[in-house]
């Protein structure tokens, strides 16, 4: 069984370089996207999940996050959202745009991945 | 037979029984002398002698008795009428009953006298009644002098009479109470003479306006610099030249320094509360950019202690952990402050939902534990079994809780700490408490009182021992309030302290009318549930009756019941459901207390009224802070438009009222106006961009107006409202931004707005946009189909 794939839309650059790196190192392979439009555009390959940061360029988490949803190809992927702390809105606005759970910012790779594993279960094609 | 006869007919008839008896003796004597009987002839002449004596005796009662006493009696009444009420002073006079009742029995006779008498007696009581009216008269216009004189002399305003140069003819009590200037010495000097130099033109031409024009009513501001400081006085001058008794120019001078002073204080107030939502927001910001970097730290010296154990290096592991550990601290401070700011900004948002308690406390303790056992500490947790759930805000009950028992677990040594969790019920409603107990080292009174302000941990010797912001439990103290609950603290020195969180077990979505979450629920909640699977469902009973719009209340103050019954009649009629709350006053003093009392969106307010006159409630209403700002339609029968402005009316109506024009003015007046255009408003400054979605929103057959920029734009708006603003962001004069600012602020913030920007938005750009706009398209990542459906999805709603 190949290993899951996880797409990170996320356009820090830090950011997206940490989370790369630690998940590559417990086992998953990785996808990157830079802004919301990216994000769209690449779940068109069908990662095993997305983890979603919402304030992006171009298009925001929340829309991209719709837009996914939206497509009836790849609507089935599931979506973390990750928001930064206390924007509590942000959070549950991710979630009524169709996010499977969030997370918050800086993360907790340990929680992150057990988030991960859960959802992954969850899904049937995985 | 003798009394009826008249005075005359006595004299004639007493001379002519003389006449005869002097004939019947002279020719008795006569016949004896001829006789040759002389002593016959001297007894004759003796009894004729004794008889004329007789005569004359008999004249005489009759002249005193007929006619002396009678005109006696005349004269004296004549004299008391004369004097009237002073009748009592006149000597003779003192026994005036008598002389007017000797008058009465005289007129009782039937001769020339008593005719006389009866004559004199009717007009004595002629001239009486009309002395008794003019007396009545009198007494009234006393009365009303001292009325109007007392008004004016108890006025707290000083009023002042003129003549024709200005010069003071009279000076009310006031003027001498303010001045200390006795009235007196002011009469006959210039008025001019008295205000600032600077004023006296002003002063002068309004006084100038009045003479020339009778009737009109000027107003004018002046101010004087006094020990004190500077006061303000308001000057209105009318022409009283046509008054019979004033003939002068009436001139009324109000201070009105309070309530320059409390605008000002007004103003100076929100220019506060500007400038701390600024600092508010710059601190937000800056949090947030803070934040970046340090997430950055955080992570990477994660990884490295990580790597650091895969590769052995354990030397290194100790120094990346105090890294890690130290930027934790530093994002947690940032974090409290970044909550503060935003609670102070009015941006923190509540957000329901249903959880279990028992996993709620669960979850915080399986994190805590390790926090509260490091000091060798017990921790008890005693949840009684089904306490069910609870509806709040999960990660804010979460936090408070978690905030609790970290202090705890910070200032207890080797002790125990408990979390006791129970269902209150206080007036109906059930609470759930959550009390955290130590057995730390406690606090006194003096630190008690100030344990939830910002930034003040118990003193600052403690953020030093035991680090912290000190921010903790203001937070944990708003974040209850915001749910509607509270924290509160008990506490012994050295014996332990005891906080607890009360919530309600349903939490109802506060509704800060400064938060933008309850001011503007339509479009968030527009973005929030767009998408199908809504997993925060409002709650909808307390909910929706937030939400529901609200009817405008309309005060209308007239004495005339029937125009109020007509005015409240047509005004319910207006629209298919009454869109007006009508209230209704009779009076001047009643209008005003209503006012008062119900703060209502409009108020129309008729002039002549009996007792308190509208002129006086406006003034009244105006120079009142809360009710200034309530806009007035006046509505008489005077057409005094410009006083009514002047006096900072909204509207003026001449009666008969035109009810079709007063829905129309209270519409727009109250912001609910139903004349919404069927046009899109596109504010863009680029002429190319503009052309490009006029042509596509044309296409789709929409009427089209465009604005280079929001000022413009709010010209367009003001003439007509339109169904949807396209709006650039960026623009000369007033940008995108300024423009949604004024309309969310303002009555018009039901337009729905989409925004189109090259602009890439920062997130608190994206923050300030949120909830105030329906759709943000970023230029080139979208069609012009999408934009005109989204346009046609919008301004739908909106029509709806």
């Amino acid at each position: 069984m190949p290993n899951p794939k996880i797409l990170i839309v996320e356009d820090n650059e830090m950011n997206r370089d940490m989370l790369s790196r630690r998940l590559i190192k417990r086992g998953f392979d990785v996808a990157l996207a830079e802004d919301g439009q990216q994000g769209v555009d690449r779940s068109m390959d069908l990662p095993s999940l997305i983890l979603m940061d919402m304030s992006l360029p171009v298009l925001d988490g929340w829309e991209a996050t719709r837009r996914i949803k939206a497509n009836p190809v790849t609507a089935a992927i599931p979506i973390i959202a990750l928001t930064a702390h206390a924007m509590d809105s942000d959070r549950s606005k991710a979630l009524a745009a169709g996010c499977d759970d969030y997370d918050t910012k800086p993360v907790d790779i340990d929680h992150l991945v057990s988030l991960i594993h859960a959802l992954l279960a969850k899904t049937p094609n995985s | 037979m003798f009394k009826r006869l008249s005075v005359g007919a006595k004299f004639n008839l007493l001379l002519f029984a003389c006449f005869l008896a002097g004939i019947l003796l002279s020719t008795v004597a006569l016949t004896f002398f001829l006789h040759g009987q002389p002593h016959v002839v001297a007894w004759v002449v003796g009894i004729f002698t004794a008889i004329f004596a007789l005569v004359i005796f008999f004249i005489n009662l009759l002249l005193r008795f007929a006619v002396l006493t009678p005109l006696t009696h005349l004269a004296y009444a004549a004299q008391i009428l004369g004097h009237g009420e002073n009748a009592k002073n006149i000597p003779a006079c003192t026994d005036t009953c008598d002389h007017l009742a000797e008058l009465a029995h005289a007129a009782q006779r039937g001769d020339e006298l008593g005719q006389l008498a009866g004559l004199f007696n009717f007009m004595s009581a002629q001239v009486k009644s009309r002395e008794e009216k003019l007396i009545a008269a009198k007494a009234e216009i006393q009365e009303r002098e001292n009325y109007f004189r007392s008004l004016i002399e108890n006025a707290s305003d000083a009023i002042f009479i003129l003549d024709h140069e200005n010069k003071i003819m009279y000076a009310s009590p006031a003027v001498e109470r303010a001045g200390g200037v006795s009235c007196d010495l002011l009469r006959g000097k210039d008025f001019l003479l008295f205000p600032d130099a600077a004023d006296r033109p002003a002063i002068a031409e309004a006084l100038d306006a009045v003479r020339n024009e009778p009737g009109l009513v000027a107003r004018t501001e002046l101010s004087r610099t006094t020990g004190r400081g500077v006061a303000y006085f308001e000057l209105v001058a009318g022409n009283m030249f046509s008054s019979q008794y004033l003939k002068g120019i009436i001139v009324n001078v109000r201070d009105i320094t309070e309530r320059r002073r409390s605008e000002q204080l007004a103003k100076e107030k929100e220019t506060a509360e500007t400038a701390n939502k600024a600092k508010s927001q710059f601190l937000a910001n800056m949090s947030h950019e803070l934040r970046t970097p340090l997430n950055a730290i955080i992570g990477y010296s994660e990884m490295l202690s990580e790597e650091a154990e895969d590769l052995g290096q354990k030397s290194m592991i100790a120094d990346l952990a105090k890294i890690r550990s130290a930027g934790k601290h530093l994002l947690a401070l940032i974090n409290d402050v970044l909550d503060l700011s935003k609670i102070e900004a009015g941006r923190m948002d509540i957000f329901v939902e249903n959880f279990s308690i028992a996993s709620a406390v669960k979850d915080v303790v399986s994190t805590i534990t390790p926090l509260v056992s490091k000091n060798a500490n017990q921790f008890v947790v005693d949840i009684p079994e089904g306490i069910g759930d609870m509806r709040a805000d999960l990660t804010k009950v979460r936090q408070g809780l978690f905030n609790l028992l970290s202090n705890a677990a910070k200032f207890t040594d080797h002790g125990t700490i408990t979390l006791r969790v129970a269902k209150l019920m206080n007036n109906g409603t059930d609470f759930i408490a959550f009390q955290v107990a130590d057995t730390g080292i406690g606090m006194t009174d003096e630190q008690l009182s100030r344990l939830f302000e910002a930034f003040s941990q118990a003193d600052a010797s403690t953020t030093r021992k035991y680090g912290g912001t000190g921010l903790g439990l203001a937070i944990t103290r708003r974040f209850c309030r915001m749910m509607g609950g509270d924290v509160t603290v008990t506490s012994t020195p050295g014996e332990g302290s005891a906080f607890t969180i009360i919530l309600p077990q349903t939490v109802i979505k506060d509704t800060d009318p400064t938060g933008p979450a309850a001011s503007a629920p339509a479009h968030s909640d527009a973005l929030a549930t767009s998408a199908p699977a809504s997993i925060a469902p409002q709650s909808p009973a307390p909910v929706a009756t937030n939400n529901a719009p609200r009817r405008q209340t309309i005060l209308i103050i007239d004495d005339d019941p029937i125009v109020l019954d007509l005015m409240r009649r047509s005004l319910t009629r207006q629209g298919a459901e009454p869109q007006f709350t009508i209230e209704t006053a009779s009076g001047g003093a009643e209008g005003l207390a209503r006012a008062r009392q119900l703060k209502p969106d409009v108020i129309t307010l008729d002039l002549m009224m009996p007792g308190k006159d509208g002129w006086s409630v406006l003034s009244d209403l105006k120079a009142d802070p809360e009710l200034a700002n309530i806009p007035v339609v006046l509505v008489s029968i005077l057409d005094n438009r410009q006083m009514g402005f002047a006096l900072g009316a909204s509207d003026y109506m001449v009666k008969p009222v035109d009810f079709d024009r007063l829905g129309a003015i209270l519409h727009r007046l109250d912001g609910q106006s139903q004349r919404t255009g069927g046009y899109v408003l596109i504010v863009e400054d680029d002429p190319d961009t503009r052309e490009l979605e006029r042509r596509t929103l044309e296409k789709a057959g929409w009427q089209v107006r465009e604005a280079q920029d929001g000022a413009a734009a709010l010209e367009h708006i003001k003439a007509e409202i339109p169904r949807l603003i396209l709006l650039d962001l960026l623009m000369p004069r007033m940008d995108g931004f300024q423009l949604v600012d004024v309309l969310h602020a303002s009555t018009l913030r039901d337009i729905p707005i989409v925004v189109v920007t090259a602009k890439t938005l920062t997130e608190s750009d994206q923050a300030t946009l949120r909830g105030r706009v329906s759709a943000i398209f970023e230029k080139s990542a979208y069609t012009l189909e999408q934009l005109a459906a989204a346009v046609r999805t919008f301004a739908q709603k909106r029509g709806s």
